[in-house]
């Protein structure tokens, strides 16, 4: 009888659990590169990415799942995140454009793009996958020849939800 | 205990994968239509897992257009993939698209194509399929496919000759078998017998007479060799003794006259020798 008791004690307890919940969100907006630019450098004061000058256009690619959910921010460098010391200003130039896409209509988001300074918008109304080219071009000085050794920009690419 | 046991033996139950994996060339390089044929490896058990193509549109951003990429049903009507692309109102652009197929039988797709409808163009075209070839489609292709039974070569058959059922055979069957026999119950041969043992015995005997010249004849041949031989050592074998070897012919120191009976001879030849050395002067 004795043990009884303290059987039914325990029972009459509160009973207390911590109940997790889980889930998990696949990217609906991937960022893939799918070819790294390349600076040519036809004259001595200027790099260029143009391929008549001697450079790669970079090429990113936007893999969206959810159509009309995000807008596709490219930005072209202004300037170098790694070079020779230089004395002197760098004047920047850049454009980024559709080159590729998944979807025929996706190519009217060339013509829908909007600059604000260094950044390049695209508006992704549809589902799918988009090539993004950045042309970027960089004069030293007034004319001035780049010093010599390897010179480094990145362009940078964000997925913003709407 | 057990489940280390699965474990430990659970590679040797897998199979190995029957599945190759490959990609066509670009279907649409020479045209925009194209037979499966020509592209895809022959064979059987291969099947369509993919496709991947890109275009690019050359075309007035306001005109309709529509693009449709297609591979009829080999095995009916319609098609087995068709995919439109509307460029209607967009500007000119690189398209790109691919697609996972359910490895869909390669027999089952028709020729492909490229259609334009509307205003425009298309160029740089790249088609290319993805494919599966299962190489135990047929189990007995290879002996490590699933299913493989080892073949049973065919035996021919042979007809048994019996010549006990050759009627030729049989009515030439001697039939009297009553030999005879004398005391010590050996058959005793009649004359014809006998005398077929004496023409062999003949045989055998020319035969052995034969051989008998010829070995007469190689013995003496080999004798030959020997004695030529024994003749010829005799010169190998012969040794030359040490020592001075002098000359035995003395020539005494002796003013030799001229033969006189020799005497017109030899003035006539001074005689030609001095004309001769006159001839180089001119005289």
């Amino acid at each position: 009888m004795k043990y009884l008791t303290m059987i039914l004690a325990t029972f009459a307890l509160p009973a207390l659990a911590n109940v997790d919940i889980v889930g998990n969100v696949e990217a609906k907006c991937v960022i893939q590169t799918t070819k790294s630019g390349v600076y040519g450098n036809p004259i001595a004061s200027k790099l260029s990415t143009t391929p008549a000058d001697g450079g790669v256009l970079p090429v990113i690619r936007y893999d969206v799942s959810i159509a009309d959910a995000y807008t596709a921010n490219i930005t072209h460098p202004t300037s170098f995140s790694s070079s020779p010391t230089l004395s002197d200003t760098v004047a920047w130039t850049g454009s980024t454009s559709v080159t590729q896409t998944s979807v025929a209509g996706m190519s009217a988001y060339e013509a829908a793009k909007t600059v604000v300074d260094n950044t390049t918008i695209f508006n992704l109304t549809l589902a799918g996958s988009t090539w993004f080219s950045t042309a970027s071009s960089a004069v030293y000085g007034t004319a001035k020849p780049f010093s010599g050794g390897t010179y480094t920009a990145s362009v940078v690419a964000t997925c913003i939800p709407k | 205990m057990g489940w280390v046991l699965f474990l430990a033996l659970w590679p040797s139950y897998s199979q190995c994968e029957p599945y190759t994996y490959g990609t066509s060339p670009n279907a649409a390089s020479a045209a925009l239509s194209w037979s499966m044929g020509n592209i895809l490896p022959s064979g059987s058990g291969l099947d369509i897992n993919g496709l991947i193509y890109r275009y690019r549109t050359v075309k007035n951003t306001e005109d309709d257009m529509k693009v449709h990429i297609s591979n009829k049903n080999a095995n009916g009507a319609g098609y087995i993939f068709r995919e439109t692309d509307d460029w209607s109102g967009v500007p000119s652009n690189t398209i790109l698209k691919q697609f996972s197929l359910a490895n869909i039988p390669a027999p089952n797709w028709g020729d492909g194509s490229i259609e334009i409808e509307g205003q425009g163009s298309i160029e740089d075209a790249v088609v290319i399929y993805t494919f599966r070839m299962d190489k135990c489609f047929d189990p007995q292709a290879d002996p490590s496919c699933a299913g493989y039974k080892e073949p049973i070569p065919e035996i021919p058959e042979y007809e048994i000759y019996d010549a006990l059922e050759d009627d030729a055979v049989v009515e030439n069957i001697e039939d009297n078998l009553n030999y005879d026999y004398d005391e010590d119950e050996t058959k005793i041969e009649d004359d014809e017998e006998e005398e077929k043992e004496t023409r062999l015995e003949l045989g055998l005997t020319a035969s052995a007479n034969a051989m008998t010249l010829l070995r007469t004849q190689g013995q003496s041949s080999i004798i030959n060799a020997m004695n030529i031989k024994t003749n010829i050592d005799i010169y190998y074998n012969s040794a030359i003794n040490g020592g001075i070897y002098k000359d035995t012919t003395n020539l005494s120191d002796a003013e030799i006259p001229d033969n006189k009976n020799a005497l017109r001879n030899n003035l006539a030849q001074q005689v030609l020798h001095n004309k001769l050395v006159d001839m180089q002067y001119n005289k």
